[in-house]
């Protein structure tokens, strides 16, 4: 037993531990050419997203059985997204009016009606403002209806110094709640979706974003609850698309069913009901108001974008609800882990090393992918289950470093300083 | 006892149905696309099928040709979908949903097969408040001019592949760039040009991987300053024979061309969701009868419809 011990906490695996973190400090400062030590764990070095793989591979897992598809994650009931398509304002209040005669519990209309319709000819006119007039007055009947807004950013002060909204004519009978999502694109280009903001303070006022806002309407607590974590972001727990490749997870309409009544009269009571755009007619895909998110299998910019903001909107409802939001484990903890798992994997790398040095390169991946193999089910499984983001990055990239570091330490560094020894032992004695 | 016999039994009676109802409901519709309809078990009829409704285990449905439909399975809450054309006994989808079980290792397993994905290279969230520019939604009824307006819905079919896209002049522009994109954002085409208007044959455009759905989208910019730039306009080229042969039959009708012939032929379009072809086939009908002040109201009323009332001095002859 002493003898294990004695070798666990040996000088070289030590050191060894600590030049593994020193070619990684080496790496982050200093671009290297791509090579074969680096280039296998080239990938590695990228911000490794765990969360990634429980939306984009396990959570849309499906099993066909010829003519269904079955999937196993739950579908949420408390939504209702409704598509409003390209339908006019007329239209759309009328769509409201047909809603909430059901008695949801609350109405979200992600759209911006900026400006009074206007038109030069007054023939025109009147026709536009019957419109406007249609759906100011669905604002004034329908209690519980809360629109979006948009916080403006300023880039000179860097902080929001406004909100945005819809004309007075509609935003002074409505709630708001801010729509922006955080992304790294901008309007004009394609953009992903991971993260958002729940609360600001603009003008010495809170604003809360809007699907807080609406959660808030069928559980007050969970919303309260979810804004008393004081995250300043928060990622987003996906559940899941309405889009027929991807499978339904919320109850949705077209503005045709609405429009002709073509729904059951049970499905908007005490709901969450939410209008938006989704196509010109469910299942179209185009390029409004649309954003790539983690459920979507492929990187930015080679797929098309797969999830309308509605439906975004309606995954942050489903997870305030379900208080299923993404813990994310502190980092200097993710680092500690990473020391540990780096120096067990030096341990068992250099058993392997002095026992079978022959076999060394074949055995030491075999060793270096059973641990990495270990860590991301780890991983992957507390981010499923327990909506846990344990940061194992670090841990993994030193597995992957260790085998060829640990050769060149043995063989180089500790052999080098050897030799080294050896010479001023020699002019001593000289 | 005897007088609360009744009571008891009554009761009792009430609970056994509430549990053979509750045991009984099985499917809530969550989508529906298509003509789906439901026979119940006391009726021979069949009836459409609506969101919401509630499935019950005697119960059938029929889903047609490209249809689908969503449920919720209410007793474990999966998702099941339903795809193929047939007719289905709702206690056999139940069975199926209850007897698939994949766990969680199984899933993973399959997964570590796949090529794991990586983030994105930049952290939008080092500064958040940078990053929060977009909103999760949309736009309507925008009137002003510091954009380039463009003749044209956010989406439209085109039977005809030289589409010609159309915008309305801006003061800041000097000459123009079309930009024609494919679904991922790659330039496949770009033109240059001084007038408001360019032809563009989608016949001749090489899609690359989408040759399977042929949508591009447009965006026009001012030559001399990139920020003046359109909003993106989508064009399907569509290929369909079932269309064309509508549309063919349609002009059999009329041997000469007539204003009364295009103004039906604009109805077909508007039906189909094709703008641009419908907006071609009121201007020919409006340049055929000049003088006619029913069709240019007619043809108010469609840009009014689309929200681009302000193209109309542009396209008419007053």
């Amino acid at each position: 037993m002493k003898k294990i011990i004695l070798y666990f906490f040996k000088w070289d695996h030590i050191l060894c531990t600590l030049f593994i973190f020193a070619m990684l400090a080496l790496f982050q400062v200093v671009e290297i050419p791509k090579t074969d030590l680096v280039d296998p764990v080239g990938k590695t070095f990228e911000d490794f997203d765990a969360t990634d793989v429980i939306f984009s591979k396990i959570r849309k897992y499906k099993s066909k059985d010829k003519e269904i598809v079955i999937n196993d994650e739950k579908s949420d009931t408390n939504i209702v997204i409704v598509n409003f398509g390209e339908r006019s304002r007329g239209e759309i209040a009328q769509m409201l009016q047909i809603v909430n005669s059901y008695n949801p519990a609350v109405i979200g209309v992600d759209a911006f009606f900026k400006k009074p319709k206007f038109s030069e000819d007054s023939i025109e006119n009147i026709f536009l403002k019957r419109e406007d007039s249609l759906l100011s007055a669905a604002c004034q009947q329908i209690d519980n209806l809360v629109f979006v807004s948009k916080l403006l950013f300023d880039d000179s002060t860097t902080t929001f110094q406004g909100i945005q909204k819809s004309h007075p004519m509609f935003s002074n009978y409505v709630e708001m709640g801010y729509a922006n999502l955080i992304t790294a694109g901008t309007e004009k280009e394609q953009k992903t979706c991971r993260t958002f903001d729940p609360q600001e303070i603009i003008n010495g006022k809170k604003e809360v974003a809007f699907p807080v806002k609406l959660a808030s309407y069928i559980d007050k607590f969970a919303a309260n609850q979810f804004l008393d974590r004081q995250y300043e972001v928060e990622r987003i727990n996906y559940l899941g698309n309405i889009t027929e490749e991807e499978g339904v997870k919320f109850t949705v309409l077209d503005h045709d069913q609405i429009l002709n009544h073509e729904f059951d009269s049970s499905i908007f009571k005490n709901k969450i009901v939410l209008f938006g755009f989704t196509g010109r007619y469910l299942g179209e895909v185009t390029l409004e108001d649309i954003f790539y998110t983690p459920m979507n299998e492929k990187y930015v910019g080679k797929a098309y974008p797969d999830m309308y903001g509605i439906v975004i909107h309606a995954n942050i409802i489903h997870m305030i609800l379900t208080k299923s939001y993404i813990d994310v484990m502190p980092e200097w903890i993710g680092l500690l882990i990473g020391v540990i798992v780096c120096y067990i994997s030096v341990v068992f790398l250099g058993l392997v090393f002095e026992k079978f040095p022959l076999l060394y390169g074949t055995l030491g991946k075999i060793v270096q992918l059973f641990i990495t193999f270990i860590l991301l089910f780890i991983t992957i499984r507390t981010m499923y289950y327990y909506s846990y983001r344990i940061d194992f990055g670090p841990a993994i990239v030193t597995v992957l470093l260790a085998g060829d570091l640990l050769e060149i330490y043995m063989e180089v560094i500790k052999n080098g300083f050897i030799k080294i020894r050896r010479l001023i032992l020699l002019r001593k004695n000289k | 006892m005897r007088k609360s016999l009744p009571i008891i039994l009554t009761t009792l009676m009430l609970f056994v149905t509430f549990i053979t109802n509750a045991q009984g409901e099985l499917f809530k519709v969550m989508a529906t696309k298509g003509i789906i309809v439901l026979k119940k078990a006391a009726s021979a009829e069949w009836k459409p099928l609506f969101t919401g409704t509630r499935l019950h285990k005697e119960e059938q449905i029929k889903v047609s040709e490209k249809g689908y439909l969503g449920l919720i399975h209410a007793p474990t809450g999966k998702t099941l979908e339903v795809k193929t054309p047939g007719t289905y006994n709702i206690s056999d989808l139940a069975t199926k949903v209850t007897s698939n079980k994949v766990s969680f290792s199984e899933k993973y397993s399959k997964y570590v097969y796949a090529e794991l994905t990586s983030a994105e290279a930049e952290d939008p969230n080092a500064n958040h408040k940078k990053n929060m520019k977009v909103t999760g939604s949309v736009d309507r009824g925008l009137l002003n001019s510091d954009f380039i307006r463009v003749f044209a819905t956010g989406n439209s079919d085109v039977l005809n592949s030289n589409t010609t896209i159309r915008w309305m002049k801006n003061a800041g522009a000097e000459g123009y760039v079309v930009e024609v994109f494919n679904m991922v954002d790659e330039v496949i085409q770009k033109n240059e040009t001084v007038d408001t208007s360019i032809t563009i044959d989608l016949a001749k455009i090489n899609y690359g991987e989408f040759a399977d759905d042929k949508r591009v989208i447009i965006k026009v910019s001012a030559k001399n300053n990139k920020k003046l730039i359109s909003h993106s306009k989508t064009i399907v080229f569509n290929e369909s024979k079932e269309l064309a042969t509508e549309l063919a039959n349609l002009e059999g009708e009329f041997s000469e061309e007539s204003s009364l012939g295009y103004l039906i032929k604009a109805s077909f379009y508007e039906q189909k969701n094709m703008f641009l072809e419908a907006a071609n086939c009121y201007e020919k009908a409006i340049i055929l009868e000049p003088n006619s002040e029913k069709y240019k109201s007619m043809f108010r009323n469609f840009l009014v419809k689309y929200e681009l009332p302000e193209f109309y001095p542009y396209y008419t002859v007053d």
